[in-house]
C-alpha cells in the first residue's frame, strides 16, 4: 500500500522507513564533455564506483541490471527491497564546485538492462538476442536449458515470459512474467516473483511440456515496457564514422502482455546519426544538428516504451568501438543552476510527485552538459527515499 | 480520453506516455534590444529552419518535415500536453528575455519587399494542424455515355455542379462544345472547402480528360487559395483512363466546375463512356483555427523601413481582411521579426495586429508594400503555445504548466513543429539557450 497522505509519509519516516543516499559522480575521465551533449555518468568515478560493466558479456545478448549487479555496474543504493510497500523519492539535490560544470541538467534513471554490441562494423540488421528456445528438465525444481548466457555479465536474474508451439511445462503459463535465476551459462531456474527469485524459491518440476518452448526477456522492472527508453553509449571509443542508427523492438503495453513486434526508430525527420569518434560514456547520437536526439532513441509513433529490444542497425561501419544499447526508466530531472549552488528538487511538490523506485532498481545519472565540462569534474548530491 | 486531472497525468507518465528531451539554440546574429527574433533560424538542436520554399506559396511545416523541438511522436487519438519546459543561459548580454513557444503550421516564403501592388499568395492545402476537419462523402454519380468528337484543342463535354454542398453532386451532361464557350455552373461554398473528384472509370478515351475549376467569373475575386485574383483559371490534369483525383481549397465564395476532353490533333474521335465522380468535403471546427497568427521574419535584409499590410482570410473564412499597417524596424539581420521596435507604438507582439474582431488567420492571401525596399521576408503561420521569461543567467527557468500557468496546459498536436521566438534585452549573438521540454499524453 503506497503512501497516500502527508500523515502516512510522516509516520513512515518516523518508523524508519526511509533512506538517504549521498552520491558522487565524476564526469568521464578521458574526454571533456561538450556543450549540448548528453553523457552517461554510470562510468564516472565516485560513489558508486565507476561502472565498467558495459561492453561485457556475449555480443548482442541482453543483460539485466539490479542494485546488486556486479560492483562493476553498481547503482546508487536506495534502501533495499521493500515490497509489498512502495518506495518513492522524496527529494533530490545535485551540485558541483568545479568551474564550468554549470549549467547542466541531470536525469536520474533506473538502469534496467544493456546489450553489448561489439560488431559495430556490421552494416546489416543485427538481431539482439533477447529470446532463446529452451528445454525443461528436473534438477531440484524446474530447470531450463537454453543457448545464451543472459545472466553472465549483468545480474543473475532476469524477467521473462514463455511461449510454446504446443504445451508449456506445468507451472509455466502464457502471458505471465516470471523471473529466471541463472544456474550456469545455459541453465536457469524459474520463480514466480522477483522476491521468490532472490529467496531461491523456484517452481517445481512436474513435466517438460511438449513442443518447442521459447523464453523472451523483459526488462527486470517495468516489465511491460511502459516508460522504458533506450539509448546507445560506447564502452570503447568509436571510430571515425557517422552511421545512421536504428533500433527495432517490441513496444510497451499497459493492457495485456503482448506488445507489438517489429517497431522501429522512425526515419522522419531523420534517423539518429552516430557521432564520429564518439567517446566512452557519451550518448552516441546526441548533439546539435540534423539527426541528433537526446537522450533517448526516438520511438515509433504511438509507442510509450520498449518492452523487448530485438535488433539494431548501424548503416555504415563504425570502423571500431563498442556500443551498448541501454534500457532505462527515467525518474526525475534536476538542473544545476550555478557552480557551487545546489539544485534541489522537492518531489512532493512536483508533478507527478514522488517517483516510485522499484525493488532492485539500479539508479544512475545521465547529464546534459550546458557548457564544456572538463574531465573528472565532480558532481555531488543526495537522494532521500521513503516507503510505506 | 484526454488527461483531465492530476491523477490522469501521473498515471499517464508512469505508463510511459511521456517524452522528455533537450533543445539548444545558439543564435549568431547581432541583435538589438526589444526586437523580436525568431530562434527557428538559429543553429543548434533542432536544426535551423531557413524558410525554404516556392516564393509566395504556402509551405507546410511539421516535425516530420524539418524537426522542431522534440516532444515525442504522434499520439492520436490521445491528446498530448506540454507538461514542463525549462530554459537556461550563461550569457548576460540578452537577459532578461521573453520567449513564446509556437507551433508553426506553415509559412509563405520569400516575399519580395521591392514589389509594389498586392502580391497574391498560392495555397493548395489547408494547415495540417489547428484546423479541424470532418469528412463527408457526397456520393457518386455516373455520367452516361457521352460521345465526343474532337479534332484539336480542348473540348468540353459536361458541366458539373455541387448544387447542394453537403448532400450530393448534381451532374448535367451537355453537348460537346468548345471549352471556352461553356457556361460555368456555380456553387456557393460556405466554409473552407475541400473537393476531391475521383474518376473511377473511363474507357476508350484516346484523348485525355481534363478538369477545369474556376472562380465565379468575378474578376479579382479571391475564391480559391490557388487562384487568387484569377491569374490562373484552370486546374488541368490528364487522367488517361486511370483513376485519378485532385483537390483544391475554396474559401467562402462561388466556384464552378467543368470537365472536358482533349482530342488528339490527328482527328481521332474521343469517347468517354462513363465517368464516376465523388466529392468529399472538410469543414472547419469553429473551436479551432481561431488562434493562428502571422509572424513576418526577415530572410534577406532590407535597407530602410519598409511599410506593408497583409491581406488574409480570417478565422471564420471571411476573405479580404487586412492587418494594420506595419512599419519595419531598422534591424535587418535574418531572423528578425519584421515589425516595429517593441518600444514603438502600434506593435507589442511578434504577431501582426489583425483587423478588428478577428482572432485568427486561416490563410494569408496577399501582401502589399506601400513603401517598398529591398530584401525578402517569410510569413510564418503559427499557433502561440506558451510563453515564459528568462530572468537571469545560469539559473534555469522551469515552468510546470499544471502549476505555473493557472491550470492551463497547452495542447501539442501530432507532428507539431515547435520553436521559439524571443524578445531579448540585447545582443543575442553568442548567447546559447538550453532547455528541456517534456510532454505527456493520454
Amino acid at each position: 500500500m503506497a503512501i497516500q497522505s502527508m500523515d502516512q509519509m510522516i509516520s513512515a519516516m518516523s518508523a524508519g522507513q526511509r533512506w538517504r543516499a549521498d552520491w558522487n559522480k565524476n564526469a568521464l575521465p578521458t574526454t571533456a564533455q561538450a556543450a549540448g551533449q548528453w553523457y552517461d555518468l554510470f562510468g564516472g568515478a565516485g560513489n558508486p564506483g565507476a561502472a565498467t560493466i558495459y561492453g561485457t558479456g556475449t555480443n548482442l545478448v541482453m543483460q539485466s541490471m539490479f542494485d546488486y549487479s556486479p560492483t562493476t555496474g553498481a547503482g546508487i543504493l536506495h534502501g533495499g527491497d521493500v515490497s509489498p510497500s512502495v518506495k518513492q523519492i522524496l527529494n533530490a539535490s545535485v551540485y558541483s564546485a568545479a568551474v564550468t560544470t554549470a549549467p547542466a541538467v541531470l536525469m536520474l534513471v533506473d538502469v534496467l538492462a544493456y546489450v553489448p554490441i561489439t560488431t559495430t562494423t556490421t552494416t546489416t540488421l543485427q538481431t539482439i538476442i533477447s529470446s532463446n528456445t529452451f528445454t525443461a528438465s528436473s534438477s531440484t525444481g524446474l530447470l531450463l536449458t537454453y543457448t545464451n548466457d543472459f545472466g553472465g555479465a549483468g545480474g543473475p536474474i532476469w524477467a521473462c515470459q514463455f511461449t510454446t508451439t504446443t504445451t508449456l511445462p506445468t507451472g509455466l503459463s502464457l502471458n505471465t512474467t516470471y523471473y529466471a535465476v541463472r544456474q550456469s551459462a545455459t541453465t536457469a531456474k524459474v520463480s514466480t516473483t522477483y522476491a521468490n527469485a532472490k529467496a531461491g524459491t523456484f517452481i517445481a518440476f512436474t513435466d517438460a511440456g511438449t513442443g518447442t518452448h521459447t523464453m523472451t526477456l523483459r526488462p527486470p522492472r517495468y516489465t511491460n515496457g511502459a516508460g522504458v527508453q533506450a539509448f546507445l553509449v560506447p564502452s570503447t571509443v568509436m571510430g571515425a564514422a557517422t552511421p545512421n542508427l536504428t533500433l527495432t523492438y517490441t513496444n510497451a503495453t499497459t493492457s495485456g502482455n503482448a506488445g507489438t513486434a517489429s517497431r522501429a526508430t522512425p526515419s522522419a525527420p531523420a534517423l539518429p546519426i552516430g557521432n564520429t569518434a564518439a567517446p566512452v560514456g557519451s550518448i552516441a547520437y546526441a548533439g546539435t544538428g540534423s539527426g541528433k536526439f537526446g537522450p533517448f532513441m526516438p520511438l515509433q509513433a504511438g509507442d510509450q516504451g520498449v518492452q523487448t529490444p530485438t535488433g539494431v542497425t548501424i548503416s555504415t561501419s563504425y570502423i571500431s568501438g563498442v556500443l551498448n544499447l541501454v534500457l532505462v526508466k527515467p525518474l526525475l530531472t534536476i538542473p544545476i543552476t550555478t557552480v557551487g549552488v545546489a539544485g534541489e528538487r522537492d518531489l512532493l511538490n512536483q508533478l507527478p510527485s514522488a517517483p516510485v523506485v522499484q525493488d532492485g532498481a539500479c539508479l544512475s545519472w545521465l547529464i546534459y552538459a550546458g557548457a564544456a565540462t572538463p574531465v573528472n569534474s565532480a558532481f555531488f548530491g543526495s537522494l532521500e527515499f521513503v516507503w510505506g | 480520453m484526454a488527461i483531465s486531472n492530476i491523477s490522469d497525468m501521473v498515471t499517464a507518465e508512469n505508463n510511459g506516455q511521456s517524452w522528455q528531451a533537450t533543445w539548444r539554440k545558439a543564435p549568431t546574429q547581432t541583435t538589438g534590444a526589444n526586437i523580436w527574433f525568431d530562434l527557428s533560424m538559429s543553429p543548434g538542436n533542432p536544426v535551423p529552419n531557413y524558410y525554404i520554399g516556392t516564393p509566395n506559396t504556402y509551405t507546410p511545416q511539421a516535425y516530420s518535415l524539418s524537426y522542431g523541438l522534440p516532444v515525442g511522436m504522434n499520439v492520436s487519438p490521445s491528446t498530448k500536453l506540454l507538461k514542463q519546459l525549462s530554459i537556461l543561459n550563461t550569457t548576460a548580454a540578452a537577459i532578461p528575455s521573453f520567449f513564446v513557444l509556437y507551433d508553426m503550421v506553415g509559412f509563405y516564403p520569400f516575399l519580395d519587399e521591392s514589389t509594389g501592388g498586392v502580391q497574391p499568395m498560392t495555397q493548395t492545402t489547408p494547415p495540417s494542424r489547428w484546423y479541424a476537419s470532418s469528412t463527408a462523402t457526397f456520393g457518386s454519380e455516373i455520367l452516361t455515355q457521352v460521345p465526343v468528337s474532337g479534332t484539336t484543342g480542348f473540348t468540353a463535354i459536361a458541366n458539373c455542379s455541387l448544387s447542394n454542398p453537403g448532400n450530393a453532386i448534381t451532374m448535367t451532361a451537355s453537348a460537346a462544345a468548345a471549352w471556352a464557350g461553356q457556361t460555368s455552373v456555380a456553387v456557393t461554398v460556405g466554409q473552407m472547402y475541400r473537393c476531391e473528384f475521383n474518376i473511377s472509370s473511363m474507357s476508350s478515351a484516346s484523348g485525355s480528360l481534363q478538369v477545369n475549376v474556376a472562380s465565379s467569373n468575378t474578376a479579382g475575386a479571391s475564391d480559391m487559395f490557388s487562384f487568387t485574383y484569377g491569374n490562373t483559371a484552370n486546374i488541368n490534369q490528364n487522367f488517361l483512363g486511370v483513376t485519378r483525383s485532385f483537390s483544391f481549397i475554396a474559401k467562402s465564395s462561388t466556384v464552378s466546375f467543368q470537365f472536358g476532353l482533349t482530342g488528339n490533333s490527328n482527328g481521332d474521335t474521343v469517347t468517354l463512356t462513363s465517368l464516376s465522380l465523388q466529392s468529399t468535403t472538410s469543414t472547419v471546427s469553429p473551436s479551432l483555427n481561431k488562434g493562428l497568427q502571422l509572424m513576418p521574419v526577415v530572410v534577406a535584409a532590407h535597407s530602410g523601413t519598409p511599410v506593408y499590410f497583409v491581406q488574409y482570410t480570417n478565422q471564420d473564412g471571411v476573405p479580404n481582411r487586412w492587418t494594420t499597417q506595419v512599419i519595419a524596424s531598422t534591424q535587418v539581420v535574418n531572423g528578425t521579426v519584421m515589425i516595429p521596435n517593441a518600444t514603438a507604438n502600434l506593435q507589442s507582439s511578434p504577431f501582426l495586429q489583425l483587423q478588428t474582431g478577428d482572432t485568427g488567420v486561416r490563410s494569408m492571401d496577399g501582401i502589399l508594400f506601400t513603401t517598398v525596399d529591398v530584401g525578402l521576408i517569410s510569413m510564418a503561420l503559427v499557433y502561440p503555445t506558451a510563453s515564459f521569461q528568462l530572468r537571469t543567467i545560469d539559473a534555469p527557468v522551469e515552468k510546470v504548466f499544471f502549476m505555473d500557468a493557472g491550470g492551463s496546459v497547452p495542447v501539442i498536436q501530432d507532428d507539431a513543429y515547435l520553436n521559439l521566438v524571443c524578445l531579448p534585452n540585447g545582443n543575442l549573438s553568442g548567447s546559447v539557450f538550453h532547455g528541456m521540454i517534456q510532454s505527456v499524453w493520454g
